[in-house]
């Protein structure tokens, strides 16, 4: 700086003559420290203009730089916020097309939020475009995502699909289980994988035979004859389960069935007595229109007996004790169409219906019993 | 038909013709400097007789109506808003509109921000620190009323005249 501009009072002046601008150095050196601010990242701070700055170029330099230092620091600003992610930032009023580029920049990225969230809704049509590579990039991963979504779908719908099948399949094996097993019995072995033997002190067995079996069934075409039997046997499975009883199986033409187990039940001479009454009387109609007449011998007879799955593979459940012989024993002394019980059983149901004494009767190894006939099936 | 005196619309979709039959050599499509050729001195003349605030009702009346039209005759999804709105930029870019972006979308209040890149109307104009891009708001607001149901404010908040890159509509259902 010349000694001349030193003396000046003024923070520039113009010298006639030469065409020269001076400015002080201060002015100088806060331009220099504006620009200095910028490269090093430091946040820059307007120039305060003095006074006595004549209107000439150097007050328009220092007022250009000034509203440089507003954008910057405005834009320096957006800039972070950006950064942060914070996408909601008003961008600041700006021609700088750094700004405008910038400005680009949080559009496309609010943009590609919105997309995401459309997207990330299930929304997968949803795609990105004219955004250069990232266009490519971002609707080929929206692509596998629909793709991944739709194979999962079609999983989801092939599983749901087996587990339906598993379901009824399961209902099915579940049904056939209780069709061989009483239902105690089924429900303890689903739940636990086993059922202990048990005895069932109290218990009354019906045992059934149809009258002239071996004679008619020579004379019948197989399975007319299993189709008349399978009428007849759901016709009593029907009655047994209606009066709580239970049916245990069926051998040939004979049937098979208990009251009193596995669920204890103190009316159990009497709920077999009655289904009892029942069969002859479903019997006895059947009989009025059917080809085929069957009859039935029965015996019942009460007493203690065990129950138990016998078999791993194929399961069955039987019972087993001298009650059961002595309930066939009663059958065998039976006539057709006749309920024949044991004295035991009679005791039991003497009071519910009508019985006529048969006295004491020879029975195959086991002596003399004495028997009564249920009168016509007739309720009291 | 097309002259007839009128106090209420009597445009209809069939009045844009079959360009296809009518223009078998030179096609569908032409320069977009043309199409603002009309644009730009049709607003210069209305301006001229009913100054500057009549004219950009008169653009925004006609936009309107031309996005109520457009939402009749090209858009098919009528009930689900994001169906829509896939539709719309797809259409948009089809016949070299724009190419529409959502910034946000608060379906909630029914509060759009929505930006049209490479605007038919302005992208590559001079920036003059003026938001013109009138005839794009009353498009959009018949466009989104045809769809609610519901008048919505539409409004220019960044434009290419304004020094952007883009324009930028800020759309809110009137209450």
């Amino acid at each position: 700086m010349n000694k001349d501009f030193k003396e000046d009072n003024a923070s520039s002046s113009f010298q006639p003559g030469t065409g020269e601008l001076v400015a002080k150095i201060e002015i100088i050196d806060r331009i220099t420290g504006t620009i200095h601010n910028v490269l090093k990242g430091k946040k820059l701070e307007v120039i305060e203009i003095p006074a006595d700055l004549p209107d000439n170029e150097i007050r328009q330099l220092v007022e250009y730089v000034n509203n440089f230092v507003k954008e910057y620091n405005s834009f320096s600003d957006f800039m972070y916020s950006m950064a942060r992610g914070e996408l909601d930032y008003s961008p600041p009023k700006s021609s700088m097309v750094v700004a405008q580029s910038f400005k680009s920049l949080q559009s496309s990225l609010r943009h590609l939020a919105y997309v995401t969230q459309r997207i990330s809704s299930g929304d997968f049509e949803h795609k990105v475009s004219f955004m250069g590579d990232f266009s490519e990039a971002f609707n080929k991963m929206a692509q596998q995502l629909k793709d991944a979504f739709e194979k999962i779908e079609k999983q989801n719908a092939e599983l749901k699909n087996a587990n339906e099948i598993i379901t009824a399949e399961k209902e099915k094996s579940e049904k056939l289980l209780l069709n061989v097993l009483p239902l105690k019995v089924a429900v303890e072995l689903k739940e636990s994988g086993k059922s202990e033997p048990q005895l069932f002190e109290n218990v009354s067995v019906f045992f059934s035979d149809m009258v002239g079996f071996t004679a008619l069934s020579s004379n019948l075409e197989p399975r007319l004859l299993i189709s008349e039997l399978n009428d007849i046997f759901t016709r009593f499975d029907e009655i047994m389960e209606k009066n709580s009883c239970e049916r245990i199986k069926t051998i040939g033409d004979a049937y098979l069935s208990v009251c009193g187990m596995p669920m204890k039940n103190e009316a159990h001479a009497y709920n077999l007595v009655a289904s009892a009454s029942e069969i002859v009387k479903y019997l006895n109609q059947r009989n009025e229109k059917a080809e085929i007449k069957w009859k039935v011998r029965i015996g019942i007879h009460s007493g203690a007996l065990v129950g138990g799955i016998v078999g791993v593979k194929k399961y069955i459940y039987d019972i087993f004790g001298d009650t059961i012989n002595t309930a066939s024993r009663m059958e065998s002394c039976s006539e057709p169409m006749k309920i024949n019980v044991s004295e035991t059983t009679y005791d039991l149901v003497k009071d519910k219906f009508h019985f006529v004494d048969r006295g004491e009767i020879e029975v195959k190894g086991k002596g003399r019993m004495r028997m009564y006939f249920m009168e016509d099936g007739a309720h009291e | 038909m097309f002259k007839e005196e009128r106090k209420e619309t009597r445009f209809e979709w069939n009045m844009l013709g079959d360009i296809q039959a009518g223009r078998p050599n030179l096609g569908t499509t032409m320069d977009v400097a043309v199409y603002r050729l009309m644009q730009f001195t049709l607003r210069d003349v209305l301006i001229q007789k009913y100054g500057v605030k009549e004219a950009d009702e008169i653009y925004f009346m006609a936009g309107e109506h031309a996005g109520k039209e457009f939402f009749s005759n090209l858009i098919k999804e009528k009930t689900d808003f994001n169906k829509f709105v896939l539709e719309l930029k797809e259409v948009l870019e089809k016949l070299r509109i724009g190419i529409m972006r959502i910034e946000k979308a608060d379906l909630e209040n029914m509060k759009f921000t929505i930006v049209i890149a490479e605007d038919l109307d302005c992208s590559g104009l001079p920036v003059t620190d003026e938001e013109i891009c009138t005839y794009d708001e009353g498009f959009l607001s018949g466009l989104l009323r045809s769809f609610t149901g519901a008048e919505f404010d539409v409004k220019e908040v960044d434009c290419w005249c304004s020094g952007d890159r883009v324009c930028r509509f800020s759309a809110e259902r009137k209450d």
